[in-house]
């Protein structure tokens, strides 16, 4: 449906649509002038210019009527049209206006769409619908969402744990296996190739192993406080998150540094 | 409105020298935003989501948009609607109150799920603004997401009062100022989909998981000191899905537009559940 046109227009003789009622649209055929106003239709024969016709109260003025970017040129022409509708006519221009110039304006100046409404049976719409539906792209999400504390300390939290039960069963396995394949994973002898490594690797493992330790360990404290329906606002979540952050690369930089 | 019917029904009487001047539909303009007027134009640029259903084997894209800010209201929704306004009338996105009771204009803006009408646009004229819709939703047009299945989901959860006796005094369900206070925080949700559509777990499960939104208006039912269907309720949420897709991973409450905190509430029925 268009929106009703804010440009109202005085009307002279014959059958005449209610004083200062918006014009909604205007058709001219062959024979008649349709003019649709807010509450009404009013339609004139063409055949009996002059009297019954109406003229709204405007001087000519050219408009630019070239199609140009639609939006702007319905609104110079709109604005344009304002600008005229001020003063009453003189006769004569009156007397001009109205063959010619007032269903140019008024054709010119009214919304209305070169498409015909198409009706369709709630089946047939509801088949667009389902084949529109097959092809709808899903929308952008993890890659464009902001990172922010709340959901990228989850999924550390996750990683972190998923590393640590991983390597847990990988490492309890392998123990398990190791005699039958000849593998040295007791304590003593671990331990000594791990003091044969240099400086940097043995701090790097160390740091590898107790990093994701102690961040799980203490988000899951936190995890635990929230458990119990406990510091959940906003602020509160970003200062503990951070806190969590901090502590954790702390004490695992403590643990690393030991020995 | 009969009088327009019958005009649109006659048009097809028009002679065709009219249909030249008439208005054609909404095309994309190729004229430039907004020439700088003068030295003091603030220009931003805006970068927005684009898929077309008309073009569905045209890849979703985004299209820039520039607009001088001093010439544009504060928020994030007068820049879109200047956009359609003046520059691309084809550019699609929802909107109504433009005062966040509404919750159309729901969107990610700067990769942050909130509503474009309570968004200032942010001053940093260097930083372009990126517009996407919500995230992992199926989109309509634009900006535009499909929420058929996030509203089917508020629907499920039965959203209103239910009861098994009538009133006392046959009139209203009355309720203490205390009961009342608990619904604070919870009634003034406006469905706008913004938590939900932030959450990860329903990013991955919104098929089964309610998400922090329905989660909320949930709790909300459950607080109610007037509706007697509590255990009913519990045990439509008491499965592995509908509720314990929750991970607390609180971006719901970090991103809620209107400053509740659905991550407490879904915290609360989890307690309730439990114990």
């Amino acid at each position: 449906m268009s929106a009703p046109i804010e440009n109202t227009v005085c009307v002279i003789g014959g059958p005449m649509p209610r004083a200062n009622s918006p014009v909604t649209s205007a058709i001219i055929d062959d024979d008649n002038i349709y003019i649709s106003c807010l509450y009404q239709l009013c339609i004139f024969s063409s055949s009996e210019t002059p009297r019954p016709f109406w003229v709204p109260t405007i001087t000519p003025r050219p408009i630019d009527l070239r199609p140009r970017s639609t939006m702007l040129a319905q609104r110079a022409a709109r604005q344009s049209l304002r600008r005229l509708a001020v003063s009453p006519a003189s006769f004569s221009a009156q007397m001009t206006m109205k063959k010619y110039a007032a269903p140019m304006v008024i054709a010119s100046s009214v919304q209305t769409r070169p498409v015909a409404t198409q009706k369709l049976t709630p089946a047939d719409s509801n088949e667009i619908l389902i084949a529109q539906r097959k092809l709808r792209p899903s929308s952008p999400h993890l890659a464009i969402y902001k990172p922010q504390i709340p959901w990228v300390l989850s999924i550390m939290n996750r990683i972190t744990g998923s590393v640590l039960s991983g390597g847990f069963y990988i490492f309890g396995s392998a123990y398990l296996v190791a005699p039958l394949f000849g593998w040295h994973l007791d304590s003593a002898s671990m331990a000594a190739a791990f003091g044969a490594w240099p400086v940097a690797a043995k701090f790097a493992t160390k740091m590898f192993l107790a990093w994701p330790f102690t961040f799980h360990a203490i988000n899951g404290v936190r995890h635990l406080v929230w458990d119990m329906g406990k510091v959940f606002t906003n602020k509160a979540v970003i200062w503990t998150g951070w806190a969590v952050v901090g502590l954790s690369g702390a004490s695992a930089l403590a643990l690393a540094t030991m020995y | 409105m009969a009088a327009l019917r019958t005009t649109s029904r006659l048009f097809t009487a028009t002679r065709p020298i009219f249909r030249s001047q008439l208005r054609t539909m909404a095309s994309v303009s190729n004229a430039p935003a907004a020439a700088p007027a003068d030295e003091t134009a603030k220009m931003k640029s805006f970068s927005i989501y684009r898929w077309n259903p008309d073009e569905p084997s045209k890849k979703p894209h985004m299209q820039s948009y520039s607009l001088d800010l001093n010439k544009t209201g504060p928020m994030m929704l007068d820049a879109l609607i200047r956009i359609k306004n003046e520059v691309d009338p084809t550019l699609t996105f929802r909107r109504s109150c433009r005062e966040g009771i509404c919750g159309s204009c729901a969107m990610n803006i700067d990769g942050v799920n909130t509503l474009a009408c309570l968004c200032r646009i942010p001053t940093d004229t260097a930083k372009e603004s990126k517009i996407y819709p919500l995230p992992h939703t199926y989109v309509v047009k634009d900006i535009v997401p499909d929420l058929t299945h996030f509203y089917k989901q508020y629907k499920s959860i039965k959203p209103y009062l239910q009861r098994k006796d009538p009133s006392p005094d046959g009139k209203e369900y009355r309720q203490s100022k205390e009961e009342r206070k608990k619904l604070d925080g919870l009634y003034e949700c406006i469905l706008c989909a913004c938590c939900s559509t932030s959450c990860p777990s329903y990013w991955w499960n919104s098929e089964e998981y309610l998400g922090p939104a329905i989660l909320l208006q949930s709790y909300r039912w459950l607080a109610d000191s007037r509706d007697q269907m509590h255990e009913e309720r519990k045990e439509a949420l008491d499965n592995s899905m509908a509720l314990y897709r929750c991970h607390t991973i609180l971006n719901c409450s970090r991103t809620c537009p209107k400053g509740l905190n659905p991550g407490l509430a879904i915290a609360e029925i989890k307690k309730e559940l439990s114990f």
